[in-house]
């Protein structure tokens, strides 16, 4: 019982910090917020096409649907909430006019389901898809909703036998590069790094801190120049940890909007070398201290305690 | 003289308090706090700048204390056998070492700090018949202990550094104000309720001498000033 209640609180929080789909809900694992409404972001690159939309779903089964070995599942984007569409709660799978103008399309080639469950994970779709598909302009869209659905179709890709839907928010805008100065302090194996928040552009949601090595440089991108280590973080300073001692790291700061748009320039660099520290104890030794730890003159604070404990005793026997 | 011999048979002519409708006394409780430096500065032969001062600065911090006692008689006055423990924290900056692990002069970003859980061993008369009988809302005490400070050093990324205990002795005297004086009868309710017989607010100074007894291998951790001041609250119950 101990083994299993001890196994529960390590595996609820391990549960809580997986970015999963509830049933019938479509998300980005690499950009969904549930503190910002439960939805997820499209970000500059991704409406771009630089980059993909990693799409994670949970189909519900509509009413006596079966799964069958050859199901398909379809995905489709469109700017028309399903809810609020007279489509029985789908995406609308084609360009259609009223009540509004509606941009929907298919995006990508059909999916065999992965399980009966009808969920999947991690499944990369471009972003000029989705862009392709509700026929949005990246440079005007900010803010804007688009809906994302994963249909579950028959083995003749006619009946629909469920659906999962999600709220997207294209977001393009970047915020401003970090303000000087940036402070780099020497810690053991790590670097304290702090700087000042950007007063314009996207509101911030947090920084990298990066530290790389001598000769490598974010001004040749991965997979040349790679950060030694770097830092998340949501306040204005961090810890780069897992540095060497005495190897001076060239320290670069950027700010990030929360649908992952980062600074279009980075703060720094700035030099910082790790070094070993000293504790209050090797400065006391260093300065000549005759302390030698351990437990000095033990043996009379235990003589101390038992004759305490001793009269606490005698004192209890008395009527 | 008259007086005087009034005021004493006054004072022992009611008996211990349980025969005045209290609950019986078992012993009492304390919570207190008070500025500490510990005196690790204060060894000779130690070179400039001195490293206490150098790593945690000039400031005094908070030792906060907590202690229970069992009472071996509680008339004429409260005779107590008890045990406190407590803790204090400081925290600075240490220095850069080098690559052979020899201290710079540049000051390490890391912090480090130093860590006591005081323990003592305590013995303690508290002179109650006045605030009991007369009505004079106070109650001087006097305390003697043995004490054990239990110390620990964190480095880098909270690393343990140094742990080890001091052992040594202190005697303290101090007043305490009986607040039952201030609420007799929520004092009444509080004794029905939960058994506390008296609540008071003390104020105290301590004489302390833990240095392991003279060990030349330990350091000083007696507080810095000639006496240590310290303010509290103690149940009796």
């Amino acid at each position: 019982m101990r083994r299993a209640l001890l196994a529960a609180a390590i595996a609820v929080p391990l549960i809580a910090l997986a970015i999963t789909a509830s049933d019938g809900q479509v998300l980005d694992t690499t950009n969904f917020s549930s503190t910002h409404g439960n939805i997820s972001f499209v970000n500059a690159d991704q409406c771009s096409g630089k980059d993909s939309l990693h799409l994670e779903w949970r189909i519900t089964a509509l009413q006596g649907s079966a799964f069958g070995v050859n199901d398909q599942v379809k995905i489709f984007a469109s700017d028309l909430n399903p809810a609020d569409s007279n489509n029985n709660g789908f995406c609308d799978e084609k360009e259609a006019t009223t009540p509004k103008t509606v941009h929907a399309g298919p995006i990508g080639t059909p999916l065999q389901p992965a399980t009966t469950l009808l969920a999947d994970r991690d499944v990369p779709h471009a972003g000029a898809d989705i862009k392709g598909a509700t026929t949005i302009d990246c440079a005007t869209a900010e803010g804007t909703n688009v809906f994302i659905c994963a249909h579950w179709y028959d083995s003749a890709g006619t009946t629909k036998k469920g659906l999962a839907v999600g709220t997207f928010q294209i977001q393009t805008a970047r915020p401003d590069a970090p303000v000087a100065p940036l402070e780099v302090n020497a810690g053991d194996g790590k670097l304290f790094v702090s700087w000042t928040a950007p007063a314009g552009g996207a509101a911030v949601d947090h920084y990298v801190a990066e530290a790389y090595a001598p000769g490598q440089s974010p001004a040749n991108p991965a997979p040349d120049n790679v950060p030694a280590s770097t830092a998340t973080v949501t306040a204005t300073s961090a810890e780069i940890r897992g540095l060497a001692n005495g190897t001076p790291y060239d320290v670069y700061v950027r700010a990030f909007s929360v649908g992952g748009n980062a600074s279009d320039l980075r703060l720094g660099p700035v030099k910082g070398t790790p070094a070993a520290a000293a504790n209050f104890f090797d400065v006391y030794k260093d300065r000549g201290g005759s302390e030698a730890g351990g437990c000095g003159s033990g043996s009379a604070g235990v003589l101390a305690l038992l004759g305490a404990a001793s009269l606490l005793a005698l004192r209890r026997r008395r009527p | 003289m008259k007086r005087s011999l009034l005021l004493v048979s006054l004072l022992l002519s009611t008996g211990p308090a349980t025969a005045r409708g209290e609950s019986p006394r078992i012993g009492s409780f304390e919570l207190g706090a008070g500025p500490y430096r510990p005196s690790i500065d204060a060894q000779a032969g130690l070179a400039e700048p001195l490293p206490y001062q150098d790593v945690f600065g000039k400031d005094r911090q908070y030792m906060f204390r907590a202690g229970i006692s069992r009472a071996i008689f509680t008339f004429p006055g409260a005779l107590e056998v008890g045990f406190r423990t407590g803790y204090f924290r400081n925290s600075g900056h240490g220095y850069q070492k080098d690559g052979n692990g020899n201290l710079t002069n540049i000051r390490s970003a890391e912090t480090t700090t130093f860590n006591i859980v005081p323990t003592s061993l305590t013995l303690t008369y508290r002179f109650d018949l006045l605030a009991d009988r007369v009505g004079i809302p106070f109650a001087p005490y006097g305390r003697v202990a043995l004490e054990r400070y239990n110390w620990w050093i964190t480095g880098s990324s909270g690393a343990m550094g140094k742990k080890g205990a001091t052992n040594g002795y202190s005697a303290t005297a101090g007043l305490a104000f009986l607040l039952d004086f201030l609420d007799s009868g929520l004092a009444r309710e509080l004794d029905l309720d939960t058994g506390i017989n008296h609540t008071y607010l003390f104020a105290d100074v301590t004489k302390s001498w833990v240095k392991d007894f003279g060990s030349s291998t330990s350091w000083d951790l007696s507080d810095t000033k000639r006496v240590s001041f310290a303010l509290g609250i103690l149940f009796v119950f």
